[in-house]
């Protein structure tokens, strides 16, 4: 059974890893804010092999003896890496600070430069526990509405809504909108994103993202979740009573993807005032009378809705399939059956 | 009594299969499938001793010993398992990169080696191109390697590329940061092979293979499957380290799900009185495989399910409503989110069968580029003889009925001759690759046992002379009486004459002058034995390629009224 996650006081752990080791930058039990450094990893900005043989016009055996470094030698740019003797002494000098990591044949390959990877916390939080040397995993309590796909980002700012903003009709002024997360009550239309985009927002919070816009948003550089998936749906009752709280609070947009460990869902966070409880008391949400549920897929894509009952007879839908279906009331009164497939459990 | 277990393990699913033999006899006992995620690493154990407990429950058989561990042969007390089979379906790929002299002799074989092992071939170096060493190593650098596989070069031939390859090999291996350690799996040229395994110096991270040519320069990929199944499993358990504990619960290697498949692929070809082909397609709810076997070779091709403009136009041309692009397109994407979502509209139904049109026409293709001399065209269909097809997978098994499996392989497909087309519901092909190196009876005696649910038999004509209407003329002797039928298939049609009940059916084709019925030439008609089948015998005139309107709602009906005169 599909879980989403939206609601107050809920715990969010997030692992914040590099692809590869590296070196941690916290400890178990730091305190840390949106950006602070995690780990980082250094490697070499490139590899050069350099053929001192065919350079001096050598066989290899006497192209060895020309080398003037060892395996493992730092070197810096100009330094002497072989010399040949002659009538006038040829020489044949390093291309960049670096370090010799293989000799082989006559042949120097070169570890030249210094390239830095580093990975930020999407979130203030409090880091719980360390993975091995690529990263932490990073805690926080707060208000959280789950999203169905984000495009790789992450961001942080003031929560306003575009539908609010829209309203003022002599344009929406720049301030309103810049550095904030801006999020969208209805499907947002590609000229809308557009408009919002002039504007410089930091992220954007979509109801859901059609298929012609689904290359646009993809490739943005501000992060951008959608909450339902694909489509043009507006925004589910759950996610927008959630975010209304959050409205005017500076919120977290998790919308990246893992480069390490297990697939991560996209998230919206409010980190609560009051610290983190263990979550000893909560219940995890299940299928059963009184659960809430949204529900996904046509024709209801979006609907939230009450458990009634639990059905022993299974259904048969339109399309010919059969399925268990669990009998909701959702929000606007109306009584459906919906496939137990298509139901996503709201963790709240 | 001996038991047999093979297990199988998805991204979500965990499937284990009990065969049990008592005097002399095999027989499928119990089969159990829970849900489960691979990525929770706790989960893992308690979900296989749930899954082993119910199995238990089911045939009251002890699996499990007093402390909770699966009992294998030689327990003191218990029968155990004379034999364990462990098989890994997940669809993250592992990133392979192929180092070769030559795309003819080294890289194209490498292509093909790695389809059975679940990879996506994310670099490839020709030594041959005028790429400097250094150019080859940072080309090493730009990717996150899984696996390295170098091939290419004869005994006796030049080395001195080949060696600047194994010497970038170890740098790559000892210098480049990577998120797990990778696996040098090394098949060129035999003389450099211990020149490789001390330069490389990569202890149990080194695979060393036969070369995969020859000195006659004939291709033997079967030489480097012991080594490349090695070097897989080294990468699934750093990959998902909780499966070490599993695997030694079950004390066995870890097998790729298709190269289990195709193991049983090439066992059937080898059976096959005829020197007819054995295709088996997978579509589950993460991937897409296809294993190709004949007399001579396996093929293979495994493809992530990912949803691509390409493919969203294809499944929108198979699609038996008319659809736009973006309603097609919006419903493969969230598919992508929520693979289990069921379709409940008419639309969204018929986008899901095309979509599984698709991705056999997308693998078809894909196996062809890698395999270049499969008879096989996107337009024309599959022209190797195929019998019999087999289709497994949720795809088929968890939502489609009989007739609406038969449509989609059929229209992905496009066979050509006769074949039969089966269903393997339970994944048995799978279990028994895993278990047959270890019990080849065991398979010998499920294969008679007719464990494949048979749909239909397909006699496909071919006519390529559009004056001809009537392709071909049929008689049927009833086996009761001896009483006869006749039919005759027309241009674009697709007839089906129900045979169910009767056990086997002896069916007279006679084509027309210019039709193909895959009797070995245009016009050759013949007797066939058609075996009850669920759907009967199915004559597909439509011919190859398939005509189509243009217009997007008469092509839409075309495809309905095809599925219609299969069963509705």
């Amino acid at each position: 059974m599909k879980r989403v996650i939206i609601g107050e006081n809920q715990t969010i752990n997030r692992p914040v890893c590099l692809p590869t080791h590296g070196n941690l930058k916290v400890r178990v039990g730091e305190m840390v804010e949106f950006g602070s450094l995690i780990a980082e990893s250094s490697q070499p900005e490139r590899f050069e092999v350099i053929d001192i043989p065919s350079h001096f016009n050598l066989s290899p055996e006497q192209g060895e003896g020309t080398i003037k470094r060892l395996l493992g030698d730092v070197i810096a740019k100009g330094d002497v890496l072989a010399q040949k003797d002659g009538f006038i002494t040829q020489l044949f000098r390093s291309p960049g600070d670096g370090k010799v990591v293989s000799l082989r044949d006559g042949r120097i390959t070169l570890a030249i430069g210094l390239e830095k990877e580093q990975v930020f916390a999407p979130m203030p939080g409090v880091v719980v526990e360390l993975i091995g040397t690529r990263g932490a995993m990073i805690s926080l309590t707060g208000t959280v509405v789950e999203g169905a796909r984000g495009n790789g980002k992450v961001a942080q700012g003031e929560l306003a809504f575009w539908d609010d903003l829209e309203t003022n009709l002599l344009g929406v002024p720049g301030e309103m909108v810049k550095d904030k997360l801006i999020a969208f009550k209805k499907f947002a239309t590609a000229g809308q994103i557009r408009r919002v985009l002039r504007l410089k927002p930091a992220g954007l919070i979509l109801p859901s993202v059609s298929y012609k816009q689904f290359n646009l948003v993809s490739e943005l550089d501000i992060a951008v979740i959608s909450l339902l998936g694909f489509g043009e749906t507006n925004m589910d009752t759950a996610s927008m009573a959630m975010l209304e709280t959050m409205a005017g609070k500076t919120v977290c947009l998790l919308a990246e993807e893992s480069t390490w460990g297990p697939k991560l869902s996209p998230l919206l966070i409010l980190p609560a005032d009051k610290p983190a409880d263990l979550g000893l008391t909560r219940q995890t949400a299940r299928l059963e009378a009184g659960a809430k549920v949204r529900l996904m897929g046509k024709p209801y894509i979006g609907m939230v809705g009450t458990v009634k009952a639990l059905p022993k007879q299974p259904a048969v839908f339109a399309s010919g399939l059969q399925s268990p279906v669990v009998e909701l009331l959702c929000d606007d009164d109306q009584v459906i059956n919906a496939s137990i497939h298509n139901v996503e459990l709201i963790q709240s | 009594m001996s038991l047999f277990l093979s297990l199988n393990l998805s991204s979500n699913e965990i499937h284990s299969l009990l065969f049990e033999r008592q005097a002399g006899l095999y027989a499928l006992r119990a089969q159990n499938k829970m849900a489960f995620e691979l990525d929770d690493a706790e989960r893992l154990m308690p979900a296989f001793w749930e899954q082993m407990q119910a199995l238990e429950a089911e045939t009251g058989i002890k699996i499990l010993d007093d402390d909770g561990h699966l009992a294998h042969e030689g327990h003191a007390e218990l029968t155990g398992m004379s034999a364990v089979g462990f098989s890994f379906s997940a669809s993250r790929p592992v990133r392979v990169g192929l180092v070769g002299i030559s795309e003819a002799y080294s890289l194209s074989s490498l292509r093909r080696l790695v389809s059975l092992f679940d990879a996506e071939v994310v670099l490839e170096t020709r030594l041959q191109d005028p790429l400097s060493q250094s150019q080859q190593l940072e080309a090493l650098r730009a990717v996150d390697l899984d696996m390295l596989v170098i091939a290419g070069g004869s005994e006796e031939g030049a080395s001195r590329a080949l060696r600047n390859a194994i010497e970038n090999a170890r740098l790559f291996y000892h210098l480049m940061p990577k998120s797990i350690q990778p696996q040098i799996v090394y098949a060129g040229n035999q003389v450099l092979a211990d020149y490789a395994r001390l330069e490389i110096e990569a202890g149990d991270d080194f695979h060393l293979a036969p070369n995969l040519h020859h000195n006659t320069g004939e291709e033997d990929l079967s030489v480097a499957w012991k080594a490349m199944l090695r070097a897989y499993q080294r990468v699934r358990l750093q990959q998902y380290p909780h499966l070490r504990h599993l695997q030694a619960e079950l004390k066995t290697a870890l097998l790729p799900a298709s190269f289990a498949m195709g193991r049983l692929a090439r066992f059937i070809a080898r059976l096959s009185a005829t020197d007819k082909a054995v295709l088996l397609a997978d579509l589950s709810d993460e991937k897409t495989s296809l294993l190709f076997a004949n007399k001579k070779e396996l093929m293979a091709i495994s493809q992530a399910n990912t949803i691509d403009e390409a493919l969203i136009q294809s499944t929108q041309a198979y699609c038996s409503q008319n659809l736009t692009t973006a309603e097609v397109g919006e419903f493969l994407l969230n598919q992508s989110l929520n693979p289990h979502q069921l379709s409940v509209t008419i639309s969204d139904f018929a986008i899901e069968q095309a979509w599984a049109r698709a991705r056999l026409w997308r693998a078809l293709g894909a196996m062809k580029a890698i395999y270049p001399h499969l008879k096989y065209d996107g337009e024309t269909g599959l022209h190797e003889a195929c019998d019999p097809i087999i289709l497994s997978g949720s795809a088929f098994s968890d939502k489609l009925k009989a007739h609406q499996c038969l449509a989609v392989a059929l229209d992905g497909i496009l066979p050509h001759g006769i074949s039969t087309i089966a269903m393997d519901d339970n994944h048995l092909l799978r279990a028994l690759g895993t278990l047959a190196d270890k019990e080849p009876l065991l398979v010998v005696q499920m294969l008679e046992l007719d464990s494949f649910r048979n749909l239909a038999s397909v006699v496909s004509v071919d006519n390529q002379n559009y004056e001809d209407h009537a392709l071909l003329d049929l008689e049927l002797v009833l086996p009761e009486d001896d009483s006869r039928q006749y039919f005759q298939a027309g241009r674009n049609q697709l007839c089906k004459i129900d045979t169910r009940g009767i056990e086997s059916m002896r069916v007279y084709l006679a084509p027309g002058r210019f039709s193909d019925v895959g009797m070995g030439m245009v016009g050759l008609g013949g007797w066939i034995s058609v075996p009850n089948t669920e759907l009967g015998l199915i004559i597909d005139a439509r011919g190859r390629p398939l005509i189509l309107p243009e217009n997007p709602e008469a092509r839409a009906k075309s495809w309905r009224n095809w599925l219609w005169d299969l069963g509705g």
